[in-house]
C-alpha cells in the first residue's frame, strides 16, 4: 500500500459500505467541478426522521472516495432534526488526512453541508 | 515472499511492473560482484600502484572498461565511469558547457526529458546560457525539423534522449546526431533505458556524448557511464574533483565490484537473444486483455517505442486510485517522480495532456523476470478495478 496513507483511509476507500446511489432518493446532492476538480454525489432517504439509507459516489483521489464513505458512516442513522455538524478538522482527524490531500476533506464537508441544508429544506416542505 | 528488514515488514509478493524505475539484480550479476569485495577476492582500489591488490583491480577494471566500450562500438579510453546516467547527464551537459561557454552559449532540449537533463540545463539558465525546450508532438516525437528550426549560431549542445522513461517513446538520435554533426553542434543523448535494448553504434552515429546506466539492464545500482568521443576530441570540465581518476573527468575510487556487476550485466543482455520479441509478446497480450475496457489509451506512439514501458491512460480513472485499488501491482503513476508534490507528469504534459488526463496515467513496465501469467493477472486486476472506480464515479454514468 501507499505509505502516504494510513490504514483508515485504506480501509474506507478499498472497502466502503455506502457505496452506490439510491433510486428514488429525497435528497441528491453533488459537489466538485468535473473535469477540474474531484466530484463527491450523496443520495438519501429518510424513515422515522431518520437518516435510513445514505450512499455515495464519487470520482477522483483516493482520499475523496474514502472521505465520502467517511461522511455517510458519520450520518447514517442519525436524526434528521439533529443531524451531526461534519467540520472539515472532523473529517481530516477521522481519516487522519495528509496535508497534501485536504481538498478531500474540503470537499467532504461541502457535501455533507450541502446535504444538511437540502434535507432541512425538505423537511420544511414536507 | 514478504520480509521483515529493519523491524518493517514489507510485501514482496506484488508482482513487479516498474522495471523502467529499476530493474532487479540478475542472480549471475549478484555472484559475480561479491568477488570483488571480499578479502579473498578482487577488492584493491585500483589507484593503488604499488602492490597486487591494486593491479588486478586495474585489470578487472580496464577488461571491463573495453567490454562496455565494445558494446557500443567505442574505444575503451572514451568510457568514463560515473555513480549512473543522473551523473552522467550532468558531467556531459554541466562539463561541456562550463569548458566551451566562451565560445557558444545556446543548447537545445526537449521538455520531455529526465529531470537530470532539465536540471542540469536549468543550472546553466542560471550561469547566462539560454535554453530552447522543445515540445514534443501528441505522440512523443520530435522532428528534425523543429531541432534544425532551433538552431542558431550560438548553439553549442543538442541533448535529447533516445527513449523516454515514462513512455517508451523512441526519437530518430541517429537523423539528430547527423544533423548536429553537419553544423558543429555536439549532441548528447541520454540511453540510460535504451542501452542493450537498441543498436547504439558510434561508428556510425556521431554521437558525442551518451549516458548509460547499469540498474536498467539488470545491473547493480550506483554505477553507470559517460561515453566521451575521442576523435574528434569533446572536452569537458571536470564536475567532481579529487584524484583525477578517469583521465581527470570524475575524480573517485572506482566501484570495482560496481563496474565488474555491470559490465556482467551488458555481457548477458549481449547473450540475451530474442528478449526484446518475448516482451512484444507481452506487450500485445496485455493490450490483447485490455480491448475491451473502455475509453482506455496508449500515451505515445505504438509504433515508435520499446516494448517493456507502456503507458496507459484509463479516462476517469485517477491514477492513485487506480495503483491503491490494485495492491498486488506494483507500478507507477504519472506523479510517481514527484511523489512529494503529486505533480502531473512533466512528460504527458509537454504531449498536451490536461492536468486531468495525466492524472489518469499510469506506466506499466515490465522485463527479463516478467512473465505471461504476470500479464493475465495485471490485465485482470486493472479491468476489475478500472471498473470498480468507474462504477463508484458519479460522472461515469452520464457519459
Amino acid at each position: 500500500m501507499n505509505r502516504f496513507y494510513n490504514d483508515t483511509i485504506t480501509e474506507l476507500f478499498l472497502n466502503p459500505r455506502h457505496a452506490g446511489e439510491i433510486n428514488h432518493p429525497l435528497v441528491k446532492v453533488q459537489v466538485g467541478h468535473p473535469g477540474l476538480s474531484d466530484v463527491i454525489q450523496l443520495t438519501v432517504t429518510i424513515k422515522n426522521n431518520q437518516i435510513d439509507e445514505i450512499k455515495f459516489k464519487a470520482a477522483g483521489r483516493l482520499t475523496t472516495i474514502a472521505a465520502a464513505e467517511y461522511i455517510c458512516q458519520q450520518l447514517q442513522g442519525h436524526a434528521v432534526n439533529a443531524l451531526p455538524n461534519i467540520m472539515l478538522q472532523d473529517i481530516i482527524e477521522g481519516l487522519q488526512l495528509p496535508n497534501i490531500r485536504l481538498s478531500s476533506a474540503v470537499l467532504a464537508e461541502e457535501a455533507a453541508k450541502n446535504l444538511a441544508a437540502q434535507i432541512a429544506n425538505s423537511i420544511k416542505i414536507d | 515472499m514478504s520480509k521483515v528488514l529493519g523491524g518493517i515488514w514489507y510485501n514482496f509478493t506484488m508482482i513487479y511492473l516498474d522495471y523502467a524505475a529499476t530493474t532487479p539484480v540478475d542472480p549471475r550479476v549478484a555472484d559475480l560482484m561479491r568477488d570483488y569485495m571480499t578479502l579473498d577476492g578482487i577488492f584493491g582500489n585500483a589507484a593503488s600502484n604499488t602492490h597486487e591488490f591494486g593491479f588486478a583491480a586495474t585489470d578487472a577494471i580496464e577488461t571491463a572498461r573495453a567490454q562496455i566500450a565494445q558494446s557500443i562500438n567505442a574505444e575503451p579510453r572514451e568510457i568514463i565511469f560515473t555513480s549512473g546516467a543522473t551523473e552522467s547527464d550532468n558531467l556531459a551537459i554541466k562539463g561541456l558547457a562550463e569548458f566551451y561557454q566562451a565560445q557558444r552559449k545556446h543548447c537545445i532540449t526537449m521538455a520531455t526529458e529526465h529531470k537530470a537533463v532539465l536540471d542540469s540545463f536549468a543550472a546553466l539558465e542560471k550561469k547566462g546560457f539560454t535554453v530552447t525546450y522543445l515540445k514534443p508532438n501528441s505522440e512523443g516525437l520530435v522532428s528534425l525539423d523543429q531541432v534544425a528550426a532551433a538552431m542558431t549560431s550560438d548553439t553549442l549542445l543538442i541533448s535529447i534522449m533516445q527513449v523516454n522513461n515514462e513512455t517508451g517513446v523512441v526519437q530518430d538520435i541517429d537523423a539528430i546526431a547527423q544533423l548536429a554533426k553537419q553544423q558543429g553542434v555536439y549532441f548528447h543523448t541520454d540511453a540510460a533505458q535504451s542501452f542493450m535494448k537498441l543498436p547504439l553504434d558510434v561508428q556510425k552515429t556521431p554521437i558525442d556524448l551518451i549516458s548509460l546506466a547499469s540498474h536498467k539492464i539488470y545491473g547493480p545500482k550506483g554505477i553507470g557511464a559517460l561515453y566521451v568521443r575521442q576523435k574528434p576530441r569533446v572536452r569537458l570540465a571536470e564536475q567532481i574533483s579529487g584524484g583525477k581518476h578517469e583521465r581527470g573527468l570524475r575524480s573517485g575510487t572506482l566501484a570495482t565490484h560496481q563496474i565488474m556487476g555491470f559490465v556482467k550485466a551488458v555481457e548477458l543482455m549481449q547473450h540475451e537473444h530474442g528478449e526484446q520479441a518475448r516482451l512484444q509478446q507481452l506487450q500485445t497480450l496485455l493490450l490483447q486483455q485490455l480491448t475491451d475496457v473502455p475509453e482506455h489509451f496508449i500515451n505515445g506512439s505504438l509504433e515508435h517505442k520499446i516494448p517493456n514501458i507502456l503507458n496507459l491512460r484509463f479516462n476517469g480513472i485517477d491514477s492513485e486510485a487506480l495503483m491503491a485499488s490494485c495492491q498486488h501491482l506494483a507500478f507507477s503513476a504519472g506523479s510517481a517522480c514527484t511523489s512529494a508534490t503529486l505533480a502531473p507528469s512533466h512528460v504527458l504534459q509537454a504531449m498536451g495532456l490536461s492536468n486531468v488526463e495525466a492524472n489518469n496515467s499510469i506506466r506499466l513496465s515490465f522485463g527479463r523476470f516478467s512473465t505471461e501469467h504476470d500479464i493475465l493477472e495485471t490485465a485482470k486486476a486493472l479491468k476489475q478495478q478500472v471498473a470498480r472506480l468507474r462504477d463508484l464515479s458519479p460522472l461515469w454514468d452520464a457519459s
